[in-house]
């Protein structure tokens, strides 16, 4: 085993378990209720979960710039998810519901809901 | 480029293909996009290892173009493109550095780049650093399978090197 290959592996070690420790931080449930729908970089909604009816499903209907939609769905529970959307791989659709600090994305549409701290105004 | 080589390259670029087509067919390992074995690149570091940089570069671009044409997910291309010429120049560098007997470290790092060029497109795309959150899951997958990959390319590469300095020594003889 030369020197090179001795950095390089060290240098892919720390590289990995780095990335499991950000992997696993990352997956701590958020005790946020708010969250923020934004598109191109740009806020559409924040919105409180919490002001929501436990027992009633509302959607929104977001269109995309490019003509595509995504239709967002806030039901029982407080949960928000994405329930519909006419991107091919409906990736958005199959990361469920928002539980923790990992966002729900949608690519193609360019599409974030993540949770966000309560804003100081009160909204 | 002589017909030899040539015919070589787009044997190693269409055995490259189906398997990216199968494994399209499987389901998702998960719900983060882009977390998934990558067995077509068993060719890509194989390439790297007994082709020159540029043969190599041309393999993984024919790959992803026609991966990208029969699978019709265009808007994946962009993804892989970034990725996959990261991951090759990064590859091609670490060549250097790491031999043949460490080739699946070297495909560690392949996937590692690839992940980051992935990630970089992601963000300029949408114009937000969100989707960062998705690079540490992706980085951990990204080893796992480079590893995985390189295994398989270092091993075919171990029972095909003797077979091919045969064939090279042969013709060679009957040059003579």
């Amino acid at each position: 085993m030369t020197k090179g290959v001795k950095i390089c592996l060290a240098a892919a070690s720390v590289i990995f378990v780095s990335a499991l420790a950000a992997m696993l931080w990352l997956r701590l449930p958020s005790d946020s209720t708010w969250v923020e729908i934004t598109q191109d970089g740009k806020v559409l909604y924040t919105i409180d979960l919490a002001s929501y009816d436990d027992e009633q499903t509302q959607t929104i209907r977001i269109d995309s710039p490019d003509g595509g939609y995504n239709i967002i769905e806030i039901g029982e529970g407080n949960t928000i998810r994405i329930s519909e959307a006419d991107c091919p791989d409906k990736t958005c659709v199959k990361t469920g519901a928002l539980s923790d600090g990992v966002p729900i994305v949608c690519l193609p549409h360019r599409l974030i809901i993540k949770f966000t701290d309560e804003p100081e105004n009160g909204g | 480029m002589k017909t030899r080589r040539l015919t070589e390259l787009s044997l190693l670029t269409a055995a490259a293909l189906i398997i990216f087509i199968v494994e399209l067919r499987l389901p998702d390992l998960s719900a983060v996009p882009g977390v998934k074995l990558g067995l077509a690149n068993i060719f890509t570091v194989y390439a790297v290892y007994s082709y020159r940089a540029r043969e190599a570069a041309m393999l993984l671009v024919t790959r992803i173009a026609l991966g990208a044409i029969f699978s019709s997910n265009f808007s994946a291309l962009i993804y892989s493109l970034s990725g996959g010429l990261l991951c090759i120049a990064g590859m091609l560098l670490l060549k250097k550095v790491i031999p043949v007997n460490y080739l699946w470290l070297c495909s560690i790092f392949g996937a590692i780049f690839h992940n980051t060029g992935q990630m970089a497109a992601a963000v300029l795309l949408t114009r937000s650093a969100a989707v960062l959150v998705h690079y540490p899951t992706l980085i951990v997958s990204g080893c796992i399978a480079g590893a995985f990959t390189g295994l398989c390319a270092q091993y075919v590469l171990k029972r095909l090197i003797p077979v091919i300095k045969t064939d090279d020594e042969k013709t060679k003889e009957k040059k003579l």
